[in-house]
């Protein structure tokens, strides 16, 4: 296994995660926070946020099917989603909350569907990006941290 | 708080913070850094999880992380019971970063008010609200002991102080700058010190005085007095001497004289006069006399008493026995919660001042029950004996205090059953205080119908809160507005009911949204108010504090804004939930736990629908499992294992 090459790769990953914008000034801080007491927090808490959010998403998926127009049902459940997407950083994905949200307020149903088939494609995105990068991580051995390189 | 346990030298590491929040990823970030930070953390993702753990042991933890938006227990709510129950500093943090948003959490008392995400650098710093807290409190007890005849100060003074005392000048200008900013805002307040900071600042004096179930005389010069416990009768004590001198005349150290009550001292005679002084103050600004005004707060029991909200069997029981005390109130609610399970909007978290009636002495009089305590209860024709916490204009105070007195001694008398009553108060805002909708209707039958406005928000009943007493007893009960709405249909039963003035009104904040369908619990409030009565230290009970909504309510249709504060505040002192002073004892903590009614938005008892998993059928699997796009089309921009 070419280590090197993998790390490099994972590298690179992440870096186009940053500028392009799936990943803020967030994610730094979680990276900051894994040491040698939590090795793999960063992977750790990107899976809850997963795990979580999805449930969200289908509780939001089904306030939305149903038809009911209840927004501020709507709106509840996608601050926790923004809450949980600030968290680890997600900026896109936090960008297209704040935009649900929006529509929201301004009881735009259609403008509501339509941004979740948005977050719906970020979140899944999001999280095939770094479900990669992780496993590339992995691959790359133990000893590749999630440091961070030069800010 | 005790931190002695915090090895000093390593100081603020071993900090114990307790961080509510019902997101999971957050929580697992917030632990990590502020084990980072060396703190001790303990995290729960629901805020009557987190209430139990802090009522457990009141000094387990220093300190309070909590969300805003939970979905079992408003932020804010969780907020308010701490700060009252607990006085423990709290931190409120949130993706919600708009100003009134902010501003709400500043009002409701939050420490500080921190916007996710939170980073590493802000908990860093949390420590020092800690220590700020308790330097403001010690040195405000040491300065209440010194010039204190004008019996206010404000706090940007005491704040200055702290500024020389603390070394952290940061957060002592920034917490002097908030304290501003808040008597500011508030400046409606005639006496200027204002509304919320002001109580808030005795709600913390009334606190710290509550903790300990003791009385005893302190060394002036330390900066760490035993809490002096202000039972009923030493209260009663109290008043009586201010009376004998004169409301205007009575300083502490002639108060103290006449008091007699061996290792009370100066400062605590001091510290209380200089909150039964605000309290007053509150009164009498807040007061318009209205002749007609029978207490608007008042005994709960009447005649039509219901059992609706409590439906129940247990209440019906207590009615017959016309005698429940507040243990039995408590066991009730308990009861109501276990059976009502989601229907207990009723609920309020007690803050328990028995409602004080503020309105013209005349009426006092004529209302103040001849009877003895159990009346109070059950009885419908019961006239509470008017709450010793009713501190009417000061004119009529010592006519109040008088009857107030009388009633006292039989209340106190006869909830002989109630574990301690009056030793141990530490009024724990738990109480659930159940409005009583003919409480409410008492109210209409004032001319104030304060909970009418709250309601219709009619402007016109909003000039009820601005008359005195029923303003001040109402707003307690006011402040969930929508079951004034409630109230407003209730039934004419209101009309028979005696309102005395002592009675004391607890207020909790009716039902969550349209539940207010209590009726029957009104007397056994009553009880518990008479019970408790006059614990300055509900002064603190956020009266202004705990229903935003109703707050907001009231001083739209007050058109007063910055005096419905503090008029709120007061007359939320007065609705205490005597309840609560009787569920603190430990007996009751089961219950009261159990009895946690926040009025949030709509949320029910949080304690029965906390849901502790977060997992649900639609949970998906390990994300590292889930294939692409699981969730919607693979519209994904075909980055599969793409680098």
């Amino acid at each position: 296994m070419d280590y090197v090459n993998l790390r490099r790769q994972a590298a690179s990953l992440r870096k186009s995660l940053f500028d392009q914008g799936y990943l803020d000034e967030q994610f730094y801080q979680l990276e900051d926070l894994q040491d040698d007491a939590s090795p793999n927090f960063v992977e750790e808490v990107v899976t809850l946020f997963f795990r979580d959010s999805a449930r969200l998403m289908a509780n939001i998926d089904q306030a939305l099917d149903k038809c009911v127009k209840d927004f501020n049902k709507l709106d509840v459940y996608m601050q926790q989603l923004k809450g949980s997407c600030t968290s680890i950083g997600a900026s896109r994905l936090k960008t297209e909350c704040t935009f649900f949200r929006e529509c929201c307020r301004d009881e735009n149903i259609e403008g509501c569907m339509r941004s979740f088939q948005k977050i719906k494609r970020e979140h899944s995105v999001l999280r095939q990006k770094l479900e990669s990068y992780f496993q590339l991580l992995r691959q790359a051995g133990p000893i590749e941290c999630a440091t961070r390189p030069s800010k | 708080m005790d931190r002695g346990d915090v090895d000093e030298g390593q100081f603020p590491a071993g900090l114990r913070v307790l961080v509510v929040d019902d997101d999971v990823t957050v929580l697992r970030v917030l632990k990590t850094m502020l084990l980072q930070c060396r703190y001790e953390v303990t995290t729960c993702s629901q805020a009557a999880t987190a209430l139990s753990l802090l009522r457990e042991s009141k000094d387990t933890y220093h300190l309070v992380l909590s969300d805003v938006h939970m979905p079992d227990m408003d932020g804010f709510k969780l907020l308010e019971l701490v700060g009252l129950e607990m006085d423990l500093p709290v931190i409120m943090m949130s993706a919600d970063a708009r100003t009134n948003i902010v501003m709400k959490g500043i009002k409701h008392g939050a420490c500080d008010y921190l916007i996710k995400p939170v980073r590493m650098e802000e908990l860093k710093n949390i420590w020092q609200h800690v220590v700020r807290k308790k330097w403001t409190d010690n040195n405000r007890d040491l300065e209440n002991s010194g010039s204190f005849e004008e019996g206010e100060r404000t706090i940007p003074n005491n704040n200055a102080n702290i500024n020389n005392n603390n070394n952290n000048n940061n957060s002592n200008k920034r917490v002097a700058e908030d304290a501003e900013y808040a008597s500011s805002v508030n400046d409606g307040a005639p006496d200027g010190s204002g509304g919320w900071k002001s109580s808030q600042k005795k709600k913390r004096c009334t606190v710290k005085e509550e903790e300990e179930g003791e009385t005893e005389s302190a060394d002036p010069s330390s900066s760490k007095k035993p809490r002096v416990v202000w039972s009923v009768e030493l209260h009663q004590q109290f008043v009586n001497a201010v009376n004998q001198l004169g409301i205007e005349k009575a300083v502490p150290k002639r108060i103290l004289e006449l008091m007699n009550v061996p290792g009370l001292t100066r400062e605590n005679v001091a510290s209380h006069l200089q909150k039964f002084r605000l309290y007053l103050k509150r009164l009498s600004g807040v007061t318009q006399h209205h002749p007609g005004l029978s207490n608007p707060f008042c005994g709960p029991v009447s005649a039509n008493i219901k059992p609706g909200p409590l439906g129940r069997l247990d209440f019906e029981t207590l009615v017959a026995s016309g005698h429940l005390p507040p243990q039995a109130l408590a066991v009730l609610e308990e009861e109501l919660l276990t059976q009502n399970g989601s229907k207990q909007p009723i609920r309020e978290i007690a803050f328990g001042q028995p409602l004080v009636k503020c309105g013209p002495p005349t009426s006092l009089t004529r209302q103040f029950p001849q009877s003895n305590l159990s009346n109070i209860t059950m009885n419908p024709s019961l006239d509470m004996p008017p709450s010793f916490s009713s501190w009417p204009s000061n004119n009529d105070l010592a006519q109040i205090m008088q009857q107030q007195q009388q009633q006292q001694q039989q209340v106190v008398g006869s909830v002989g059953s109630v574990p301690q009553p009056s030793a141990s108060l530490n009024v724990q805002p738990s109480c659930l205080v159940i409005p009583s909708s003919q409480q409410m209707n008492n109210f209409q039958l004032n001319d104030n119908t304060i909970l009418a406005n709250q309601s219709q928000q009619s402007q016109s009943q909003g000039s009820g809160f601005q008359t005195g007493s029923s303003t001040l007893v109402q707003s307690p009960m006011m402040l969930p507005s929508q079951s004034l709405s409630s109230l407003q249909g209730v039934n004419p039963a209101s009309q028979n009911f005696q309102i005395n003035q002592g009675s004391s009104i607890i207020a909790s904040q009716p039902s969550i949204s349209g539940n207010s369908s209590y009726t029957s619990v009104g007397p056994v409030i009553d009880y518990n108010n008479n019970l408790i009565s006059t614990q300055p230290k509900n002064l603190r009970f956020g009266v202004g504090q705990i229903v935003d909504d109703g707050l907001k309510t009231m001083t739209a249709a007050s058109n007063n804004n910055s005096f419905s504060m503090p008029g709120m505040m007061s007359g939320m002192m007065n609705s205490g939930v005597a309840v609560t002073g009787a569920l603190v004892s430990d007996n009751n903590r089961q219950v009261r736990r159990n009895n946690l009614g926040f009025v949030g938005k709509g949320t029910c008892l949080p304690s029965r629908f906390a849901m502790d998993e977060i997992d649900s059928p639609t949970t998906l699997p390990n994300f590292s499992q889930i294939g692409g796009g699981d969730l919607v089309n693979p519209d994904n921009f075909g980055l599969d294992g793409q680098i």
